[in-house]
């Protein structure tokens, strides 16, 4: 998995590329925790959480993923320090589980550098060449 | 997509309508802005290009001098949208933030009362003031029946709870509530996340200033909005919270997905619209109203701890006389007549500016125009402008938020790396308090455009005129 942080006037972004779906997704949940902390955070034991969502689009899914995420840490107060994630393909688009290893806020309080508001849309596309998959995602935060 | 504009006089530039464009696209500029707008590769007058491809868009789309890429709508994008006409709403046009906003506070002290317990009233007000994430104010007991009556009422409930005075509401924009607000139409999620958010400031660019009125641009309008040299002032600047942003995400996925049933083609997701007219479009209107007077309700929770904050350190109700100015909100879709037909206008980071005259303005500014705030950086200085008949003409009403960023966040921090700003900030006169060290970098003075530019911009085209120039002396950032 290979994570770019973007640079952009207005907003923040990165570029994920992995060698699977779900390695991508792994690697956005990563990049979106690089925007809202300071500094590599410890991977203690925490808890664990199950997610499951699902879209009609691949796309759609990255963003809800992320704003899940967003969520969790910033009205839950739980931070996803793993991910572990499985996809797939359903009648009616595409299914997201996921487990999560997630450590309390405080204990990453001060370490936080603000809230991200939500994942866009804009310019985001997932695309696969040669079995490798990107994605390049726009916050705003 | 190509584009190619044409210089209509000194500031003011026409695209002409091409390819799917249903209008023209008009923007404000000045030679130094032209230039950023050409290193940003003209990403943000294509995105003004397809604003102007959205269904039912009369008169121009429009951009203000703070013009900068945003997601969806450029930020600093306005456009008109005729319901009878198969007009749209779309949330990429009024933003993540809904009813984000600034609100100024005139008190009754100068600067030579305030310096000597300058840093002293830093600290208060970061004690008093929560920024939101980790850290909220646990004497406020909000429950899901209080948060709905925050949703329909705005302003005017926290007012009703004590916790503002009843003059505060007349200089809130739309009185602090928008009409139609249905708090049925907001989901569950946006209630977790805006119930412990109430009165929180939030992260980026989110600020609480205390400044002194450096310059007097026009002594008689600065009269009329009882703003005169050396007078402290506080500049109050969040939105709706985590509340909002939600309303913003539900709406745009349910909007992704009623989309080609209402034949709207989307040139970018993010501008996801549907028809204002259209359940999806009355349901979005209605919880984008909700979150807009939950926007509401938090600039005057603050305006309470800020007074409380001022009290704390020593000033008496009696000395700060703490009193609203004016509420402006630059991220939002209201409904105005324009020459008979009623418009659904979307402002995203850009203000309403109405001039003389105009409806919805309190009594005592109807002669003058309404107020508008336009922030700077957190070193330079903000200013306050009147609307004018002109910007009524031209855009909408409408005039610029503020300066807008020249660096990316990643350029800024790089820029200060090894620099100890909150200290440079302290030797130049200005107290900063923030939660995040990263914020402070990521907003460095030098990160924003000068607005002093900005505002040369908007008074050469006519929307709006400077009346006082305000230097922060206290900075607070989440």
């Amino acid at each position: 998995m290979r994570l770019r942080m973007l640079d952009h006037t207005a907003d923040v972004g990165f570029e994920v590329e992995a060698g699977s779906l779900a390695a991508l997704f792994e690697g956005a949940a990563k990049g979106l925790l690089e925007v809202m902390f300071e500094g590599p955070l410890e991977a203690e034991s925490g808890d664990e959480r199950r997610l499951r969502l699902e879209a009609e689009s691949l796309e759609t899914l990255l963003v809800r993923w992320l704003d899940e995420l967003a969520y969790l840490v910033q009205t839950r107060g739980e931070v996803p320090l793993g991910t572990e994630v499985s996809l797939d393909h359903t009648p009616a688009g595409w299914r997201l589980e996921a487990r999560l290893a997630t450590v309390p806020f405080d204990r990453v309080a001060n370490r936080f550098a603000g809230e991200v508001k939500a994942a866009t849309y804009h310019g985001l596309e997932i695309e696969q060449t040669g079995g490798r998959y990107r994605a390049r995602v726009i916050l705003d935060v | 997509m190509d584009v190619s504009f044409v210089q209509e006089d000194r500031y003011t530039f026409r695209i002409p309508r091409q390819g799917k464009m249903r209008t023209d696209a008009v923007f404000f500029a000045s030679k130094p802005i032209l230039a950023q707008l050409e290193r940003e590769d003209y990403a943000s007058l294509v995105q003004l290009m397809n604003v102007a491809t959205l269904l039912g868009i009369v008169g121009p789309a429009l951009a203000m001098p703070d013009l900068h890429w945003g997601y969806g709508f450029p930020i600093g994008g306005v456009a008109a949208f005729d319901p009878a006409a198969g007009g749209v709403v779309s949330p990429g046009g009024v933003g993540f933030d809904i009813n984000c906003g600034v609100r100024l506070l005139a008190s009754g002290l100068e600067r030579r009362n305030l310096e000597p317990r300058k840093a002293w009233l830093a600290d208060r007000l970061y004690e008093h003031v929560p920024a939101g994430v980790g850290s909220r104010r646990r004497d406020l007991k909000l429950n899901r029946k209080g948060l709905a009556r925050v949703l329909a009422e705005g302003a005017g409930w926290v007012v009703r709870q004590g916790w503002g005075e009843a003059g505060d509401l007349e200089f809130i924009e739309s009185g602090g509530r928008l009409e139609g607000a249905d708090p049925g139409r907001v989901s569950e999620r946006a209630y977790e996340r805006g119930l412990p958010q109430l009165g929180t400031l939030g992260s980026g660019n989110h600020f609480l200033e205390v400044q002194y009125v450096e310059k007097i641009y026009d002594p008689e309008v600065a009269a009329v909005f009882g703003l005169a040299e050396d007078q402290i002032t506080v500049l109050i600047h969040t939105g709706s919270r985590g509340l909002g942003h939600q309303v913003a995400q539900d709406y745009v996925q349910r909007f992704l997905q009623s989309a080609p049933r209402y034949g709207i083609e989307l040139v970018d997701r993010q501008m996801a619209a549907a028809p204002i007219e259209s359940p999806e479009g009355r349901a979005y209107l209605a919880a984008m109203a909700a979150a807009a007077n939950y926007a509401f309700a938090n600039r005057q929770l603050i305006t309470h701890y800020v007074r409380a904050a001022f009290e704390a350190t020593g000033f008496a109700p009696r000395d700060h006389a703490l009193r609203v100015v004016y509420d402006l909100a630059h991220n939002n879709a209201k409904f105005e007549t324009r020459r008979g037909r009623r418009l659904l206008v979307h402002r995203k980071g850009a203000t309403r500016a109405f001039g003389p005259g105009a409806p919805d303005l309190p009594a005592a500014y109807a002669t003058v125009g309404q107020p508008v705030l336009v922030p700077g950086d957190m070193g330079r200085y903000s200013y306050v402008l009147v609307g004018t008949k002109e910007a009524m003409e031209k855009s909408f009403g409408s005039s610029c938020h503020g300066a807008g960023r020249v660096l990316s966040r990643a350029k800024s921090k790089k820029q200060v790396r090894g620099r100890d700003l909150v200290r440079e900030l302290a030797e130049r006169g200005i107290e900063v308090r923030a939660t995040s060290r990263r914020t402070v970098a990521e907003e460095a003075p030098e990160a924003y455009k000068d607005v002093a530019e900005v505002v040369r911009v908007v008074e050469g085209a006519g929307l709006g005129r400077a009346v006082a120039r305000l230097r922060p002396l206290v900075s607070v950032k989440g």
